[in-house]
């Protein structure tokens, strides 16, 4: 057991949450209403929020010049398999809170490396099914000790279009014509994506911009690999940003620019 | 990247910044005073924001404004497409300036950071790290010009 005053909450955060990858609740006290008579306190304490490294939201310890991805991988499995699917592919949705981003994509088994290297995510959500099933191919394209990893239940996604829910935790609706364009494994990867945001944050009403879709006709696709040789984006001895490509050629003048120009860097789309 | 036009249509762009260099130090000078609006609305989406946040948005609202202009000045075809894309929200911008006093939230965050100086101050004793005695009334007297300094100030 170990205390410290509120105000020093940022920093303990950035100890537990980035150093030590813990998983933190905050809870807040709540005044009970008079006619509670269920309990003598006169407050009660209620989770908020979890934090986890892919849900920050403003802590004062976030890199302003990357985008702070939390990504969901769906891949094939038994229970949820259709006819419109084949084995290999993968769904991928991720979100930066922060900024309220939200982007999908269709990949498969084989291009999932370098579309997690390019994605940098913060955290990976996997089917906590997978937790016992370490021959996946899944793990040869992420390797659990450079992700931080959450195993999440992947129940019930029998979905096969966009839900209604989702409009409630959109800033816009999705237009009818781009929502037919999402594939299954987009969606539901989207949905456990979205599901999970929501548990984490409890109290907090969230509101995030449409998905986009990325689709791989137009990203020039790098691979993990090169992506590391060319040290675009980290340098390989110091796996740091000092000394890559991208800290080089970085002349941005705002924190937004800089979070722009580190995605088309490795994205290099065909507009 | 693959079409050809749209490659032009970026090199024209760089052309015109490369070639006119007050230009260029006049759009950076305006960036430089702009807020990360980007996180800034996202606070405001999950209710974290406060009345700080509201008026670096403004702010930042208002420098746009102000490169908008400058690029419009200029009038080079290559800016067009650019001037296409950005759209001020200008009852937005009056509503945060007509509704919040700036002076008055200086003002109040000074008061706040004197607070959680003393606040800190607490902690301190609390912890045993308080410097001897003689040195107290010293930091008293600190406080008190500091006070003085805000009267004066507003």
């Amino acid at each position: 057991m170990a205390g410290f005053p509120f105000f020093q909450l940022d920093r303990y955060l950035k100890i537990l949450v980035e150093e030590h990858q813990k998983y933190v609740a905050l809870c807040e006290e709540y005044r009970r209403p008079v006619e509670d008579t269920s309990s003598k306190l006169e407050f009660e304490r209620r989770v908020v929020r979890i934090i986890t490294p892919g849900t920050l939201i403003d802590e004062r310890f976030m890199d302003p010049y990357e985008n702070n991805f939390l990504l969901a991988v769906y891949t094939y499995d038994d229970q949820s398999m259709t006819q419109d699917m084949e084995t290999d592919d993968v769904g991928l949705a991720w979100l930066d809170l922060s900024t309220g981003h939200f982007y999908t994509q269709k990949t498969d088994i084989s291009s999932l490396p370098g579309d997690v290297a390019r994605i940098a995510p913060r955290e990976i959500l996997l089917n906590e099914e997978l937790q016992s099933d370490r021959s996946h191919a899944l793990f040869t394209s992420i390797e659990e000790e450079k992700h931080f990893i959450s195993y999440e239940p992947y129940t019930d996604l029998s979905l096969t279009s966009i839900p209604s829910s989702w409009n409630t935790l959109l800033e816009g609706p999705i237009s009818p014509r781009l929502a037919k364009e999402f594939t299954l494994p987009e969606i539901r990867a989207g949905e456990v994506l979205l599901r999970s945001v929501k548990n984490r944050l409890l109290g907090t009403n969230m509101r995030l911009q449409p998905p986009i879709r990325k689709s791989k006709q137009d990203i020039m696709m790098i691979d993990a690999n090169t992506l590391r040789a060319l040290e675009i984006k980290r340098s390989m001895r110091e796996g740091n940003i000092r000394g890559s490509l991208l800290s080089a050629i970085r002349r941005t003048v705002t924190k937004s620019g800089a979070r722009l120009f580190a995605d088309m860097i490795c994205t290099i789309n065909s507009l | 990247m693959t079409s050809i036009r749209e490659i032009n249509r970026r090199l024209d762009l760089v052309d015109t910044f490369l070639y006119n260099s007050h230009l260029l130090a006049d759009i950076i000078y305006h960036l430089r005073q702009t807020h990360d609006s980007q996180r800034l609305v996202q606070r405001f989406s999950l209710g974290r924001g406060d009345s700080d946040d509201l008026l670096s948005l403004a702010r930042t609202i208002r420098e746009t404004e102000k490169i908008l202009a400058r690029l419009k000045e200029v009038h080079h075809p290559s800016h067009d497409h650019v001037i296409a894309r950005i759209v001020i929200p200008e009852r937005l911008c009056e509503r945060i300036e007509g509704a919040i006093d700036e002076e008055g939230l200086v003002r109040k965050q000074r008061l706040e950071e004197l607070e959680t100086a003393e606040l800190g101050k607490v902690v301190r004793r609390v912890e045993g790290l308080e410097v001897e005695e003689e040195r107290k009334p010293k930091r008293k007297d600190d406080l008190r010009k500091e006070d003085l300094w805000v009267m004066k100030k507003s």
